[in-house]
């Protein structure tokens, strides 16, 4: 059996069968390291290797601040809050963590986190409110896109080094398709809530939506200050994740005194149940990456493809189903490195606009995080609401053609992704 | 294929910068591939891996003392992690210009380090060039010393660096490289030290106003194989790839020169104001003392024999 | 063997909150020293992902305690009771063998990587690489805990 054939239809077979990813992911990199001959050490080395990253730490941080947020009661009135603006209209909790993501996205630059945030807060608001639980986590799932499409991005960074293209215009980018992304999950929000009658709550007057908002001040006040710290330069995007977690723990120990401290053991094995399950796919990727890497298996496909299309909307077609194909088995961020020279190789050929050809790839990376099979929004939001993969599955692809679709208008229309530049 | 593969061995290159052009780790590996061609014609594979495809430096460098990894172009400060001795190319003010740090490279001081590294199952194949680190920063252009104060500069995580900027006078923020632009755009830290080619390569341009060419370390990127990969070899091509590194180090440092000298240029038609300091000596006095103190951890005789041989 | 694995598990869990807690603590310090101070320390990422990797791979182990690792559970789900729990122990079986070659391929890696330092703090690498192992170790005996006592499970 070929190394190629093992990474590929190895990890597909044990996947099938249900062994975890993580398991799956590092049961074929060791059969590949027996089959090729290669030094076992390279497995623990690998891991150890993936695990060393600080853009990473915003995860657990940012989720460890979501579960503090919940355990002290500030997640539960900031939805109250923003819910006496709009839970009179159809949808309109489901519209709340949308437009609540695409605040919390201009302070995350990571789409598992910000599905993380939201969704922690959201997802049980949602289902006390009536939603299904698998639409709640749907919703909370494709809302976690906006995280790198709305600056700051870690996907956007990543790229702009990959491809040596400006940041700050890769970073405009992602502005238009990340509010067109945003724009469809609102109508689906309401199309769901009208074919589902999901119930329309009671329009808040004047004094209860003040009461509401006095009872969340200091939930409301979160985003400011991380916003505010980010943009003023107090700390950098994965230092606001500690800061928001400094913030809620002050709030909820010292000044709403909702939490106890003996509470707080509890609070932070949450947060690293589900931060564990994303990282350590992630960890044990990084081995996998490195073995598909040597494998040369993208780069023949690469070849193949620019030797056999002619067209430049086929090529980018075909760019876009490869990489969409491949993020259903691989971590996004890692397919951008390997694959990155390659893939630029490709779109210089044909002409392609490397700042447009950017956007392209981080709203397809956007894309793969929570599009089924494989997504680290998908995982978080599945460990959030307990729903299975294909609960879940069943309740996004009406999310996911729509993002789709903002793919295609990113991809074909090139002033929709540049309008900002 | 498989029959093939063995009777035709590979050696797989990787680095974690671009494949462009103008990369200085790029071009150190393409001048090896064509080097060793010249030499051996088809009789060796060589395979590059640019963009961290094959990993960062530290699991890069870990790997060519497991042998799963067969050659890399790893920053010395990395290296240093390693074999501590290294740390006396990162010193401050140590070399005036490239000619110095070369002939210290090519001669005593340089071969004792390669001996080092050997014993650490990893094989030193030349002394590459990453050229001079420089400041930039959103404050004021760094003249004198004095000029450091108050100014935040992100620095590697690394003691000689944070020591250099006490020394000096100024504020060293030790950071993730992932988050550097960022905090530089969003005023986090005011500036930060890296190479003329890092700056341009990352556009950091677009978010920094002055270029100070202080010139303050050296920075060498080795070109290295795994001793294990070396082994293997038949002994005819193990003395190709030593000629072979030789003859591309050569290249890369002519190349890397000659880029240095257009991206001042190009950096300041992009809009940095770009400044020499006054008195490099006056610099190089302020740190004097941080010899003393890792005299130990580098080795006595290294440091002795570098600041004679640097002159 | 209840027992043993209920003890490991409780120190386990009681080493990844300390973690959690050192790694935000120690990015609070320098978010604190460097705009307050004007000077960040150097040894607070390092130290902040140091935590980060255990917080990792002793996650890795406490999901295979706890069965929280994300799977594909499309065929197991469409399975009647008896076949699925014979699956599950198969499963758990496989993660247990591969747990044990990545204890032994992390005691490798120590013997062959060893004597460095990082670069900030300069703690020897192997307080790092020991995790491997460790996480190979403790995966290990929790996978064997549901191959051989599934009924835990139900
Ligand atoms: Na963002
Ligand atoms: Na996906």
């Amino acid at each position: 059996m070929s190394v190629t054939l093992a990474l590929t239809a190895g990890l597909g077979a044990l996947a099938v069968l249900g062994v975890p990813f993580a398991f799956a992911i590092m049961g074929v990199s060791a059969l590949a390291l027996v089959l090729a001959d290669i030094e076992p050490a390279f497995l623990a080395q690998q891991l150890i290797a993936g695990s060393q990253s600080f853009s990473l730490l915003a995860i657990p941080l940012f989720m460890l601040a979501g579960e503090i947020m919940s355990a002290g009661g500030m997640s539960q009135r900031l939805v109250e809050a923003a819910g006496t603006l709009v839970r009179h209209r159809t949808g309109g909790l489901a519209m709340v963590t949308v437009i609540a993501a695409l605040i919390f996205s201009a302070i995350s630059g990571s789409a598992p986190a910000t599905t993380a945030a939201i969704g922690g807060i959201m997802i049980p608001a949602m289902v006390r409110a009536g939603y299904s639980a698998p639409f709640a986590a749907s919703i909370a799932v494709s809302a976690g896109v906006l995280g790198p499409l709305i600056p700051p991005s870690i996907a956007f960074v990543i790229w702009g080094i990959v491809a040596e293209q400006s940041i700050g215009k890769l970073f405009l980018s992602g502005v238009v398709p990340g509010f067109a992304i945003a724009a469809g999950l609102l109508v689906i929000c309401w199309w769901h809530a009208r074919r589902h009658g999901v119930p329309k709550q009671p329009k808040a007057d004047w004094a209860e939506i003040r009461r509401a908002f006095v009872a969340g001040r200091w939930a409301l006040l979160s985003p400011i200050l991380v916003l505010g710290g980010i943009y003023g330069g107090v700390f950098t995007p994965t230092e606001a994740a500690a800061m928001s977690c400094l913030y809620a723990l002050v709030i909820g120990l010292l000044v709403e005194r909702r939490i106890k401290l003996a509470d707080l053991s509890g609070i932070v094995l949450g947060a690293l149940r589900t931060s564990a399950m994303v990282t350590s796919i992630i960890a044990v990727s990084t081995g996998f990456g490195v073995l598909i890497a040597q494998e040369q298996i993208a780069t023949s496909f690469a070849s193949w493809l620019a030797d056999n299309i002619q067209e430049k909307w086929m090529a980018l077609a075909g760019l876009n189903i490869a990489f969409f194909l491949l993020a259903a088995v691989m971590d996004e961020i890692a397919i951008m490195v390997v694959l990155g020279p390659m893939l630029i190789a490709i779109a210089n050929k044909f002409g392609v606009d490397p700042i447009h050809f950017g956007s392209m790839i981080v709203v397809n990376v956007a894309i793969g995080m929570a599009a089924p099979p494989i997504g680290y929004c998908l995982f978080v939001g599945m460990a959030i609401s307990k729903q299975s993969l294909a609960s879940i599955t069943r309740a996004i692809w009406p999310q996911i053609i729509v993002m789709l679709i903002v793919l295609m208008l990113t991809t074909y229309i090139p002033e929709f992704a540049l309008m900002l530049q | 294929g498989d029959a093939l593969a063995q009777a035709r061995p590979t050696i797989k290159i990787g680095w974690t910068t671009s494949d462009g052009a103008q990369d200085p780790y790029a071009m150190a590996a393409h001048y090896f591939k064509e080097e060793l061609a010249k030499r051996v014609g088809e009789r060796i594979d060589v395979q590059l891996f640019a963009n961290r495809a094959l990993g960062d430096e530290r699991p890069l460098l870990d790997g060519m003392r497991l042998g799963t990894v067969d050659m890399g172009v790893i920053t010395n400060a990395v290296i240093a992690q390693v074999e501590p001795a290294y740390q006396i190319n990162d010193m401050p003010f140590l070399f005036s210009d490239a000619a110095a740090a070369q002939r210290v490279l090519d001669g005593q001081v340089g071969q004792s380090l390669a001996q080092r590294l050997a014993t650490k199952g990893v094989v030193n194949l030349g002394y590459c060039e990453g050229g001079f680190r420089q400041m930039i920063n959103n404050t004021r252009p760094i003249v004198n010393p004095a000029d450091l104060r108050g100014v935040k500069f992100r620095v590697l995580q690394s003691p000689i660096y944070v020591g250099m900027y006490t020394a000096l006078g100024g504020t060293a923020v030790p950071m993730a490289w992932g988050e550097t632009f960022t905090a530089v755009q969003q005023g986090a830290i005011d500036g930060l030290e890296i190479p003329l080619a890092v700056i341009d390569a990352n556009k950091y341009y677009e978010v920094t106003k002055y270029l100070s060419m202080t010139n303050h370390i050296y920075s060498m990127i080795a070109l290295l194989m795994s001793k294990r990969s070396h082994d293997r070899l038949a002994p005819d091509l193990r003395a190709a790839v030593q000629e072979a590194g030789t003859a591309a180090t050569a290249r890369q440092r002519t190349a890397a020169a000659t880029n240095a000298r257009a991206l001042v240029g190009s950096l300041a038609q992009h809009g940095m104001t770009v400044n020499e300091v006054a008195d490099p000596a006056a610099f190089r006095r302020a740190v004097m003392p941080m010899y003393e103190s890792f005299r130990g951890a580098i080795g006595a005789d290294i440091v002795r024999d570098a600041l004679a041989a640097a002159g | 063997m209840r027992q043993v694995t209920g003890a490991l598990a409780f120190v386990l869990k009681a080493s990844l909150v300390l973690a959690v807690l050192v790694m935000f603590a120690a990015i609070v310090i320098q978010v604190v020293m460097r705009y307050v101070f004007l000077a960040a320390p150097p040894w607070s990422e390092e130290l902040a992902v140091l935590m980060f990797s255990w917080a990792t791979l002793g996650g890795l182990a406490l999901g295979v305690r706890e069965g929280f690792h994300v799977a594909l559970t499309l065929l197991p789900e469409a399975l009647p009771p008896a076949p699925r729990a014979a699956l599950g122990r198969a499963i758990a079986l496989f993660v247990a063998v591969l747990s044990g070659y990545l204890f032994w391929s992390g005691l490798r890696f120590m013997d062959m990587a060893g004597g460095s330092f990082s670069a900030a703090m300069e703690y020897p690498t192997e307080i790092l690489n020991v995790m491997a192992p460790i996480a190979g170790a403790l995966c290990c005996v929790f996978a064997l805990e549901h191959a051989l006592l599934p009924e835990r499970e139900a």
